[in-house]
């Protein structure tokens, strides 16, 4: 076929987490435009086993960017060069003939790296574990509609929880900072009569184990908004500083 | 309060939840925490984004003439004691603001320690955002210098019955000196420009209507500031050469 590309791909390798990493240089020969990201990375491990080398290890599952588990750095931009999308769903017609791709983990202090181009974001649970969820008794389902919601917030909760927790926010972030992500999963509460009764509770605690955890200062500059592939706003963010802010000044009042 | 978790996993599958004690949190060590640093950060800029207007409107008032000018500064050092709590008041906003965004700064540099090999922004990022630390250490320097010159220094604001305009258009005749003014007033031009949406959304004000705005009305306030204040040692230094 005359439409493959030829890609030089310069991925980060790193045997675990104490290991301090390197570049690796490998051309792709032979690449569909048709092709996803990821399975562009499959036919490379082809290669590499076909050599005696290691595969590049990186996370996958659902590849139809809903689960929030893939997600590297290509060229500077956390999932790609697109909007809206995650690596998953980005395919090879996106590239050129002939580019040199530079691909890497998310890099922050909380997600150590793993392996290659895997990181561990179980900061991300940490901080859903200090109050991402309402405490309610489980079982039969309740009645629908028996809590009336106005549409508006029920749109505004749907956006919020559209978030699927890949780190992205946080790769993109000059601070490393996971506001992005805390305010989803606190917006999407907050909008909803259910989340009203742990709301001081949820900011504080989900804040402080956001600090704990090693990320860092959110200084509003919106490129989170722009790399999340399920385009959660920043007005999240401000949301959550009013949650966060109230909380602090009204709980010992 | 952080946990370097660089190098020590924890097992595979094994949660460990944090210990957070919440109850604690209030007004008195609110600058302990993330949010709570940014929201007095936010505050104290802001009282120096008021500071900048009412000194821009005061500047301006050189284009109506000495008199006028002149009676504006001998009526600004006669307030005495009140000027002197204002002054206070900018100083200890500015210090406060310069400790916190430096502790901000270092934190954030911290959260990242391997950086990227290559960083390309996707839409969000600007030259203003990126470079707040460097363009407010300028803005510092000058503050420190202009107070130097025109307020401690041998032209300076302290002694009444002077004649200040002549005073501030000789000083521009210096063509270094009116420069240095306009590159100045441009970095806190560009400083101000996200920093005033920056701490209106640390405050929380925000929602979908208003985003668009917000922008825009910080990136007019960035300009305002810039063309306003550089626009005087421009005019002096060359319109009003011997």
């Amino acid at each position: 076929m005359s439409d493959h590309m030829r890609i030089t791909l310069r991925f980060w390798r790193q045997k675990g987490p104490d290991d301090k990493g390197h570049f690796e240089t490998h051309r792709v020969d032979d690449v569909s435009p048709h092709q996803s990201f990821l399975e562009m990375l499959d036919q490379l491990n082809d290669a590499l086993l076909k050599e005696g080398k290691e595969p590049l290890a990186f996370d996958s599952d659902c590849r139809e960017g809903i689960c929030g588990t893939c997600g590297f750095v290509i060229n500077g931009q956390a999932h790609g060069p697109l909007r809206g999308v995650t690596v998953c769903q980005l395919h090879m017609r996106n590239f050129r003939d002939g580019d040199v791709i530079t691909v890497e983990p998310w890099r922050a202090r909380p997600f150590p790296v793993v392996k290659d181009l895997i990181v561990d974001k179980r900061a991300f649970d940490q901080i859903l574990m200090a109050g991402g969820y309402i405490s309610v008794k489980t079982g039969s389902a309740p009645d629908a509609n028996a809590i009336p919601i106005s549409r508006k917030d029920a749109e505004e909760a749907f956006d919020a929880a559209a978030c699927i927790g890949c780190g992205a926010c946080v790769a993109a972030c000059k601070n490393a900072s996971a506001m992005l992500f805390v305010s989803a999963k606190v917006a999407h509460l907050a909008y909803l009569p259910q989340g009203r009764p742990e709301r001081k509770r949820r900011a504080l605690r989900m804040m402080i184990a956001h600090e704990m955890l090693g990320f860092g200062n959110c200084t509003n500059e919106s490129e989170c908004e722009a790399a999340c592939p399920k385009e959660i706003s920043v007005k999240n963010i401000s949301l959550l500083n009013r949650e966060f802010t109230r909380a602090a000044l009204t709980q010992t009042a | 309060m952080s946990q370097n978790r660089a190098g020590t996993l924890p097992p595979p599958g094994q949660l460990i939840p944090l210990e957070i004690d919440e109850s604690a949190v209030g007004l008195s060590n609110l600058f302990t925490l993330s949010i709570g640093r940014k929201w007095l950060m936010a505050i104290m800029g802001l009282v120096w984004c008021a500071f900048i207007v009412l000194h821009l409107i005061g500047n301006l008032l050189i284009y109506l003439g000495p008199t006028e000018y002149n009676d504006y500064s001998e009526h600004l050092t006669g307030l005495g004691p009140y000027l002197w709590i204002a002054e206070a008041v900018f100083v200890l906003a500015l210090l406060v603001h310069l400790v916190l965004s430096i502790v901000v700064t270092l934190q954030n540099w911290a959260a990242r320690p391997v950086k990227y090999r290559v960083d390309k922004k996707k839409g969000g990022r600007t030259i203003m955002s990126s470079t707040m630390i460097w363009t407010g250490l300028v803005v510092l320097v000058f503050v420190v210098l202009h107070l130097v010159s025109l307020k401690f220094g041998e032209v300076g604001l302290r002694d009444e019955k002077k004649d200040f305009h002549g005073a501030v258009i000789a000083l521009f005749q210096n063509g270094g000196y009116a420069l240095w003014y306009v590159l100045a007033t441009w970095v806190l031009g560009l400083h101000v420009s996200h920093g005033l949406q920056s701490s209106l959304r640390t405050l929380g004000l925000n929602n979908r209507r208003i985003e668009p705005k917000l922008k825009a009305v910080s990136a007019a306030f960035g300009w305002i500031v810039a063309v306003g204040y550089s626009s005087i040692p421009i005019w002096a230094y060359l319109f009003l050469g011997a």
